[in-house]
């Protein structure tokens, strides 16, 4: 790989990045229509295809928030055609490294010693890209550890990324602009917590210590002496991700275990901490020999607030969400529905968050489920194509839903995606809900 | 010798001190031997004038970023390209220590012109050092051989060096990041220019068209 020698860190330079991304795309559309000219079963596929290449290829050189941002709208597989979805799902494995003399310098700033010194072994590469920097291995006592360095000025350049990024993924996204603020204010909040490597420190102890009672889960060990603002070490979790995992081809057994464990680790952050991992994409769960998952990445944690935490997660209720006055008065609280619509818009809207309710709640609703129910999945992806499609939804001036939902929906997407691919039934019905409320 | 050692210390912390709570850099020789209470005699054993005394510092600076360098176990297996990035960090490490002594040196009007005398034997040591790494990188392939033009390339680094000293002054970022950042990018387009790349063809290109046509 080769290594890219630096972040543009300029909001000119970043823009002259997107900028030349547009003209390609713009191209790739030209070349599309001429093709259709000549041939007219060209469908939009490969389209899609080259555009998402042009636009990840930016993507990874912009490094830092733009590649989260990549990042987060591959997870929203239900937003994203099937194109997108696998270049940006890249992006979650691997940038290019910054260069190994300024990893020994960002040591020094926060140790006063050289990784060398510091620890027995240390790999001058990185072995790996997280968004915001880039992990290397080393060792301690024959301790395998994984070493999380952040790019310098990343912290810095999250607002102006984000505002570039703004145009660009509305019209790539056709999210309406009062939808795209709310859902960009969040991620700001998101993101600059995550360059916070103390914080995460923080949160990763405390929500580890706090699951350590269940099954089949396994968290690395954080190393505090090891760790300052922009270096975070733990042990390494030597494993499988998923799509490896997936080809050793495990029993059902085995799948609806771990399925399992995973199940309960959401329900029981989400119930009874009150704060979540709410990164699950597949890159940050580890396979192991043993039988165990490993989970990594606490930088991105949802801290779920009391007042929304009660209303919200009424709607994973099955004899709440029957009654319809009932339901509609939950939605004009968590601003689902606006008191400033049209009695039309109201109906309208409500049919489609009954529906979306009725649908992604499923797995709440019933005793077991099985995510392996391909149909399942078609109906959440048709949904959300069909929505993004109605024309009342893109034109809305006003953006509905809370804004502390999007982490919650966008966890509960990533976790629905991951038990997916496990094929695992799951008994959903033991929840933590109840016992809080 | 330790206590030749202590006289200069004692001159040049003298001086800084002097520089910094006066606002102005001390100009009578006389007088500062008295203020830091040595013989005039024992100033002239080390410095011949006030300005060569700044000279020092800058060398001082170079020396000591060298001499941790090569303690540095990694360091020496570096490429050219990453020795590079070493020295700018820990020199610009090394400027740290002294920050508002160094940025009222850098602030001098002479900083740039052919009367930089204060950083002429800092310079000398800086060109010596970088026509190393290139002649290394030449070797290793890392840079690539041009006729005329790498015995010149010194040059580009010593401007190289001043964009990046000026950048650090004017730099207000935490810990200084984005003088990091900074150095990262001048160091690796230095390189990139120098490494072959399709200037290089194109000038082939040229090469091989002119001699066809005109060559024989």
């Amino acid at each position: 790989m080769k290594e890219q020698s630096s972040i543009p860190t300029g909001k000119v330079q970043r823009a002259t990045r997107f900028l030349k991304t547009g003209v390609k795309v713009g191209g790739n559309f030209v070349k599309h229509y001429s093709k259709k000219l000549v041939n007219p079963e060209t469908d939009r596929t490969e389209l899609d295809a080259s555009n998402a290449e042009d636009i990840y290829q930016s993507l990874s050189e912009l490094k830092g928030s733009a590649l989260k941002v990549a990042q987060m709208m591959s997870m929203d597989k239900n937003i994203l055609p099937t194109a997108y979805q696998e270049k940006f799902t890249m992006a979650q494995y691997s940038a290019p490294p910054l260069s190994y003399p300024l990893v020994v310098k960002t040591f020094q700033t926060y140790f006063k010693k050289s990784p060398e010194e510091l620890f027995d072994s240390f790999t001058k590469n990185a072995v790996n890209a997280a968004s915001i920097g880039q992990v290397h291995q080393a060792t301690v006592n024959g301790q395998k550890l994984a070493v999380k360095i952040q790019y310098p000025g990343v912290a810095n350049s999250i607002s102006s990324d984000l505002k570039i990024v703004r145009p660009f993924a509305k019209a790539l996204f056709n999210i309406s602009e009062a939808d795209l603020k709310h859902y960009l204010k969040e991620v700001e909040e998101r993101l600059l917590e995550e360059t916070d490597y103390e914080l995460e420190l923080k949160r990763s102890r405390e929500i580890t210590e706090a699951c350590n009672h269940i099954k089949r889960l396994i968290f690395p060990r954080y190393h505090p002496e090891f760790s300052s603002a922009r270096i975070l070490t733990m042990d390494w979790l030597d494993g499988h991700h998923i799509k490896e995992y997936i080809n050793t081809h495990p029993s059902q057994e085995e799948r609806d275990a771990i399925g399992q464990a995973l199940w309960d680790f959401y329900d029981y952050q989400i119930h009874v901490l009150h704060q979540v991992h709410a990164d699950p994409h597949p890159g940050n769960f580890l396979f192991l020999k043993d039988g165990n998952v490993g989970v990594l990445d606490f930088g991105c944690v949802k801290v779920i607030p009391k007042k929304f935490y009660k209303r919200y997660f009424l709607m994973h209720d099955i004899d709440f969400v029957k009654d319809e006055d009932q339901l509609k008065e939950l939605l004009f609280e968590l601003s689902f529905l606006n008191k400033n619509d049209s009695e039309k818009e109201t109906n309208f809207f409500y049919t489609i968050f009954k529906e979306m309710i009725d649908l992604l709640g499923q797995p709440f609703h019933n005793e077991y489920f099985d995510f392996s129910d391909e149909t399942f999945f078609e109906q959440v992806y048709e949904l959300g194509e069909r929505i993004s499609k109605m024309k009342e939804v893109r034109q809305s001036k006003s953006a509905r839903g809370p804004q502390h939902g999007l982490y919650i929906n966008r966890t509960f997407f990533g976790l629905y995606h991951i038990l997916n691919e496990l094929k695992a039934k799951v008994h959903t019905g033991k929840t933590n809900r109840k016992m809080v409320n | 010798m330790a206590k030749t050692k202590d006289i200069k210390k004692l001159i040049i912390d003298g001086y800084i001190d002097q520089a910094l709570v006066n606002e102005k850099k001390p100009q009578n020789i006389y007088l500062f031997c008295k203020d830091i209470g040595i013989e005039e005699r024992e100033f002239y054993e080390h410095y011949t004038s006030m300005d060569t005394i700044e000279e020092d510092i800058w060398l001082q600076y170079f020396n000591s970023t060298i001499d941790k360098l090569s303690k540095e176990e990694a360091y020496k297996e570096y490429s050219s390209r990453e020795k590079l990035l070493a020295f700018y960090y820990t020199f610009i490490e090394e400027l740290k220590e002294r920050r508002s002594f160094v940025i009222k040196m850098i602030k001098s009007k002479y900083m740039f012109g052919p009367l930089s005398s204060s950083l002429s034997k800092f310079r000398e040591e800086f060109n010596e050092y970088i026509k190393d790494l290139i002649s290394e990188g030449v070797k290793t392939g890392e840079i690539e051989e041009r006729h005329l033009l790498t015995d010149k390339y010194y040059l580009v680094f010593w401007t190289e060096f001043i964009f990046l000293l000026d950048f650090w002054k004017e730099d207000k970022s935490d810990k200084f990041e984005k003088t990091d950042v900074a150095i990262e990018k001048a160091a690796n387009l230095s390189f990139d220019l120098m490494s072959r790349n399709p200037l290089d063809t194109a000038f082939d290109l040229g090469k091989f068209i002119f001699q066809s046509k005109f060559g024989k």
